[in-house]
């Protein structure tokens, strides 16, 4: 679908707004390309009828499927609005039930710049807080890894700029969560304290990590070939206590990789529960 | 920590520096190849020049092919930002001695993490 006179400028600045992304002058073949299957979907005959349905999408699900066509491979928070729905309603109460009786570990396996390690940090806070029992959150322990040390350099860092942080964050969260330093923000001191940071590469031993109560490993093994995806998948069942889950990205799959996993479907997530016998 | 950023266009300069702020760098503008070797004369210098390819008066190549012939600026790392549209001269820029590339459009993310690694910021990471 070809953009028509000021359709561009519309996307530009819906583009940056959510995703973060600055295009040009020049650049509308990007929006053509990774929007139009979208906007065909959802049966706009123009790109015109398209910004209007994702400016009245209230529940920022299209917002989602939007800044995921702009931001292939990229990070941000709250990525996967079906998995923090699991995160929030099943895993999240569930660490903190059991951080009542001593501390739990969550590990977030290719952190990047940290947004995903972050987002954990607060929901547990929320939750926490919302359960009437916000000291529970400091019993919850995430580490972030990831196999370049640039990236975590800028995770450890917790710092975003104006565009990175409206990336799946909401106002609510942004204000809440974290400071603003001139045209920067921080995660707040309290939820930095409680999420840790390692240079770590997956093909690596895992014995000194663990062990876990949660490990989120997300479109990360998409890149890996099949062979090493079941190593990596077994050597995760080790660090992970039974009966806790391994959560892959939406379009992945540990079918046919594993014998240490049940697959759990809440909704429209499914994540692998390291199997309690074997 | 001093970062040049030399494009010919207002507002991927404007983004640049706001993403630059996350590590606290002071980054100076040139809309072009001579205003970045005139800046360079005048501020001395940086640590690090973010460079895109096509401008007016001097594009990114005549520009990185007479930084690398002065000694003064020959060891500065440099990073073009430039569209894939322009990849051939993005890789005459990197066999001219660039250190990186990055394809725009990009997040800040992305541009930060080539900055943090050219600048070796990272090294103290384990």
């Amino acid at each position: 679908m070809k953009l028509l006179g000021g359709e561009f400028e519309l996307m530009k600045s819906f583009v940056e707004r959510n995703c973060g992304i600055h295009l040009e002058p020049g650049k509308e073949y990007l929006v053509e390309t990774r929007l139009t299957d979208l906007a065909l979907e959802l049966g706009c005959r123009s790109f015109l009828e398209f910004h209007a349905a994702a400016q009245a999408d209230v529940t920022g699900k299209l917002k989602g499927r939007i800044v995921d066509a702009m931001t292939t491979n990229e990070t941000y928070f709250f990525r996967d609005d079906n998995f923090w729905t699991y995160m929030k309603e099943v895993a999240v109460p569930e660490l903190l039930r059991k951080a009542a009786s001593g501390p739990v570990r969550v590990w977030s396996a290719a952190s990047s710049t940290g947004q995903e390690a972050y987002s954990v940090a607060m929901l547990v806070d929320e939750t926490a807080r919302a359960m009437g029992q916000a000291h529970l959150a400091a019993s919850v322990e995430i580490l972030g890894t990831d196999i370049s040390s640039a990236a975590l350099f800028l995770a450890i860092s917790g710092r975003y700029d104006s565009l990175a942080i409206r990336r799946g964050l909401s106002d609510e969260r942004r204000r809440r969560h974290f400071r603003e330093d001139g045209s920067i923000w921080a995660i707040s001191d309290e939820l930095k304290s409680r999420v840790r940071f390692r240079r770590f590469n997956l093909m690596d031993p895992m014995a000194g990590l663990g062990p876990f109560d949660l490990v989120l490993c997300r479109y990360v093994a998409i890149y890996f070939q099949e062979e090493f995806k079941r190593d990596l998948f077994y050597r995760m069942g080790q660090v992970l206590r039974p009966g806790c889950a391994l959560v892959l990205g939406a379009t992945e799959t540990m079918r046919g990789l594993s014998e240490e996993f049940d697959p759990l479907l809440h909704k429209n997530c499914t994540v692998y529960v390291r199997k309690t016998s074997r | 920590m001093k970062i040049l950023s030399i494009d010919d266009s207002n507002s991927i300069r404007h983004a640049v520096k706001k993403m630059l702020d996350v590590i606290g760098a002071e980054c100076f503008e040139a809309g072009d190849g001579l205003e970045g070797l005139a800046l360079l004369e005048r501020t001395g210098p940086v640590d690090l020049i973010l460079l895109d390819m096509e401008m007016p008066r001097m594009d990114g190549i005549t520009f990185l092919e007479t930084v690398k012939k002065d000694p003064r600026w020959k060891d500065i790392p440099v990073i073009i930002l430039s569209s894939i549209a322009q990849r051939e001269s993005m890789i005459k820029a990197i066999q001219e001695g660039a250190k990186q590339y990055l394809t725009k459009p990009f997040t800040s993310e992305q541009l930060l993490v080539k900055v943090v690694e050219a600048l070796n910021l990272d090294g103290d990471i384990l």
